[in-house]
């Protein structure tokens, strides 16, 4: 148990860090200590793959859209952002529509998630295509946030 | 006496007062997205420890923790777009400086 008092007190002590460091640089890499001590807190309550995603998407990924937004200055554009915009959009509906229209497995018969508490992790497709929709959609928004004024120049 | 998730509850708990405070209470805009992805962390975090009371956490437990994962990374990436455009626009990461975002 003490172990785990300290853990929680290592995590608790890099998010104070996090916020209270004076560069921004600091807090980010502090805040990514606090996803790793997460991390490590979720393997420690037995859920290893949230533990793994939790490393993946917050002490990896956020962490690097934080350090580019620190750095980010001025979005050197590609030659041709409307081709690669339709491409991109293309090759997701494509995936959509092929996650949508495969035959799916036998569904059960109650859908009630109290019921069938394994629907989730066994139906693994319908939670991935939601997420894989989110992601889109967010992708979607960020291209549009940071390159809107560059199309109204055009 | 406490048990492992209830250690873990507090903790989440700790980890959303501060990041709430650090939304309501930092000037810089960056540091008020790291705020806002330290609830997010918190809240992924508590989801796992109010299912692992009897044992391991359920896989529902863990499916919407995944997916509050995604949602989280997609906050922080719209968030930080936001921030881009704003600190093209003012030329700082004061947000008392962003009063012309008030109606």
């Amino acid at each position: 148990m003490m172990e785990h008092v300290v853990l929680s007190a290592a995590i608790v002590a890099s998010a104070i860090l996090a916020i209270e460091a004076r560069s921004a640089l600091k807090s980010v890499a502090f805040f990514c200590l606090t996803c790793v001590l997460v991390a490590l807190a979720m393997g420690a309550l037995g859920a290893i793959y949230v533990a793994v995603f939790q490393l993946a998407v917050y002490a990896g990924g956020v962490t690097v859209l934080l350090l580019t937004a620190l750095s980010f200055r001025e979005p050197k554009l590609p030659a041709k952002r409307e081709s690669l915009v339709a491409a991109v959009t293309a090759i997701a509906v494509l995936a959509v529509l092929l996650a949508v229209l495969s035959p799916p497995p036998a569904t059960p018969s109650s859908t009630s998630f109290t019921e069938k508490p394994y629907f989730l992790w066994t139906y693994r497709w319908v939670d991935v295509l939601v997420q894989a929709a989110i992601v889109f959609a967010s992708v979607m928004a960020v291209y549009v946030l940071l390159f809107r004024f560059k199309f109204r120049e055009g | 006496m406490f048990g492992l998730s209830q250690v873990y509850l507090v903790t989440a708990l700790a980890l959303a007062t501060l990041g709430l405070y650090c939304i309501a209470s930092k000037r810089n805009i960056v540091k008020a997205v790291i705020g806002l992805e330290l609830v997010t962390v918190a809240v992924n975090l508590s989801i796992i420890a109010l299912n692992s009371a009897n044992g391991e956490p359920g896989p529902l437990a863990q499916s919407m923790a995944i997916l509050s994962m995604c949602v989280g990374a997609s906050i922080a990436a719209i968030a930080l777009a936001l921030v881009v455009n704003a600190v093209k626009h003012y030329g700082s990461v004061d947000l008392k400086e962003m009063k012309r975002l008030r109606w």
